[in-house]
């Protein structure tokens, strides 16, 4: 029994322009891991070294307890592939797709992969010229799917979707999921799809990762807090807070390191609390990234 | 290296490509048949056809099959198959040559057909270079397709090409047998004997290298996209 989907430590990757540094992430088996970064984070590039697609400079990669990129090839038969920047043959129908992927997979599953050609409502006889961007992401997935991987690796798939659209592929792929216990990795840049969907959050920027919990111990710990203080005063050092706004006695800061003992801590340093609000996944994400680019300790 | 998975491969380049590499192929075949009409101008078109498709096909083939795949931005799904980098490149190579023999063994039957029907006077210089100059275009074919392969550039693909076909060899026709030192052994080229042999060997031979150095270069590869 392998305990963890994949694992990455220490791993480097340097471009003219860009740089991975040092990314330390492991996906136990059996979860969701969503991958939040905006744009050129390094969500792709790590994507990439897992699947064997570009190789690292330094670190090591397991991917389903096996090194990558060398066992890329037997490691790829149990992973499953999706991504917003690959397309299938155009001037090939969904159904010559489904029988070129078959006879790549001894695990292809003819009547699951029917099953799901109806369940997405997809026409086998289609060109994929002719798809709409939700089709081509849905085949992408039948296709994905069908030759039931260990691993999944979705990147940004609801990217260019339109929210209707978009909201359906992901009811579609969480409908799906529910029939066999897989690992996930899915990469977006949008809070909403990881939120709905996953178990543990991954965040990167810079080429970092810059934080990695399970999301309900992710949105319990952020919170953002009104409160009343002396401006004189201080607040306690290791609370990891960060001013969002201050208009005279009353502020208004996030943190990352909330608990019950805070409260107590604030009160010693004189603060009034006045509210403790959740923050959303959006929240937290826009917060994050700005303390990691102000260059702020969380 | 599996087998089977190449094949699978070289098959579906064909499928995606089917309808430009048949018009290629086609028109090959037509001037084929127009080779072997026994009047000579049709004979001399044929031919002069022929010559030019090699040259087409020798860009068009890697470009589609090879350069394609990564402009239409379908190499990271079938990178992202249980493939091994040699055994696409291996695809990438066979559905390549493959097609290319096939003009190429027509076009070696149509210079046959030239010194049968009479239409000699069209290559009668060059008869005894003819299995010579078809083999360095496939040399040749192979070098663009090795390249097309590695560095994935329609530019330099294209470049490579001209730069082979159209300046190397012209200007290795007109210019080596006027060389003193090269002219016995060009003379020598043209007739049955060693020299014929070992020029043709070191075509085969240069073929060879190629694909292994293809290969070794594709099996060091450290981005596929």
């Amino acid at each position: 029994m392998i305990s963890s989907a994949f694992a990455m430590k220490g791993v480097h990757k340097s471009y003219k322009h860009f740089q991975l540094r040092g990314i330390n992430l492991e996906l136990p088996s059996g979860c969701i891991m969503g991958f939040i970064g905006p744009n050129g984070a390094g969500k792709s590039t790590t994507i990439r070294i897992l699947m064997g697609l570009v190789h690292h400079d330094s670190g090591t990669v397991e991917v389903l307890g096996k090194p990558m990129p060398i066992s890329q090839h037997e490691v790829k038969l149990d992973i499953g592939f999706v991504s917003e920047d690959m397309r299938l043959y155009d001037g090939a129908t969904v159904a010559w797709h489904m029988s070129f992927i078959a006879s790549i997979y001894s695990s292809w599953d003819k009547p699951y992969a029917e099953k799901l050609l109806r369940r997405f409502n997809l026409n086998p006889d289609h060109k994929v010229k002719g798809l709409s961007r939700g089709q081509a992401v849905k085949t992408s997935l039948l296709l994905a799917l069908a030759h039931h991987p260990r691993l999944l690796i979705l990147d940004e798939p609801t990217t260019g979707l339109d929210p209707i659209v978009r909201q359906e592929v992901l009811a579609e792929l969480m409908d799906v999921l529910l029939d066999e216990e897989r690992s996930i990795l899915m990469s977006s840049q949008n809070t909403q799809d990881v939120q709905q969907i996953s178990d543990v959050i991954a965040l990167i920027d810079g080429g970092a990762i810059l934080e990695i919990d399970e999301k309900e111990a992710f949105l319990d710990r952020w919170r953002r807090l009104i409160l009343e203080i002396d401006p004189k005063m201080s607040l306690p050092g290791q609370g990891g807070f960060h001013t969002l706004s201050r208009n005279g006695r009353t502020c208004v800061l996030t943190t990352g390191r909330y608990s019950d003992q805070m409260r107590t801590d604030l009160e010693a340093a004189s603060a009034n609390l006045i509210e403790v609000q959740p923050m959303t996944l959006e929240e937290i994400f826009l917060a994050r990234i700005q303390i990691a680019r102000k260059g702020a300790a969380l | 290296m599996k087998t089977p998975i190449v094949l699978r491969l070289v098959l579906k380049d064909w499928y995606l490509h089917r309808e430009g590499i048949s018009l290629m192929i086609g028109g090959v075949v037509v001037a084929g048949i127009l080779t072997a009409v026994p009047e000579q101008v049709c004979s001399s078109i044929g031919y002069s056809i022929t010559t030019c498709l090699l040259v087409a096909l020798t860009i068009y083939l890697p470009v589609t099959i090879v350069i394609r795949e990564r402009l239409a931005k379908t190499l990271p799904f079938t990178m992202s198959l249980p493939i091994s980098p040699i055994e696409y490149a291996a695809s990438k190579i066979v559905a390549n040559l493959l097609l290319y023999l096939m003009p190429w063994t027509i076009a070696g039957v149509n210079f046959a057909l030239i010194y049968r029907m009479g239409s000699w006077s069209v290559i009668q210089p060059l008869a005894g270079y003819m299995d010579l100059f078809l083999v360095l275009s496939l040399v040749e074919f192979m070098l663009v397709v090795g390249f097309t392969i590695v560095f994935e550039s329609i530019g330099w693909t294209v470049f490579l090409t001209v730069l082979l076909m159209l300046v190397l060899t012209n200007t290795g026709i007109q210019v080596v047998p006027r060389i003193p030192a090269a002219r016995h052994f060009v003379v020598a080229m043209g007739r049955p004997g060693p020299e014929h042999s070992w020029t043709l060997g070191a075509e085969f031979a240069a073929i060879v290298l190629i694909v292994a150095v293809t290969f070794l270069v594709q099996a060091r590869k450290r981005d596929f996209l």
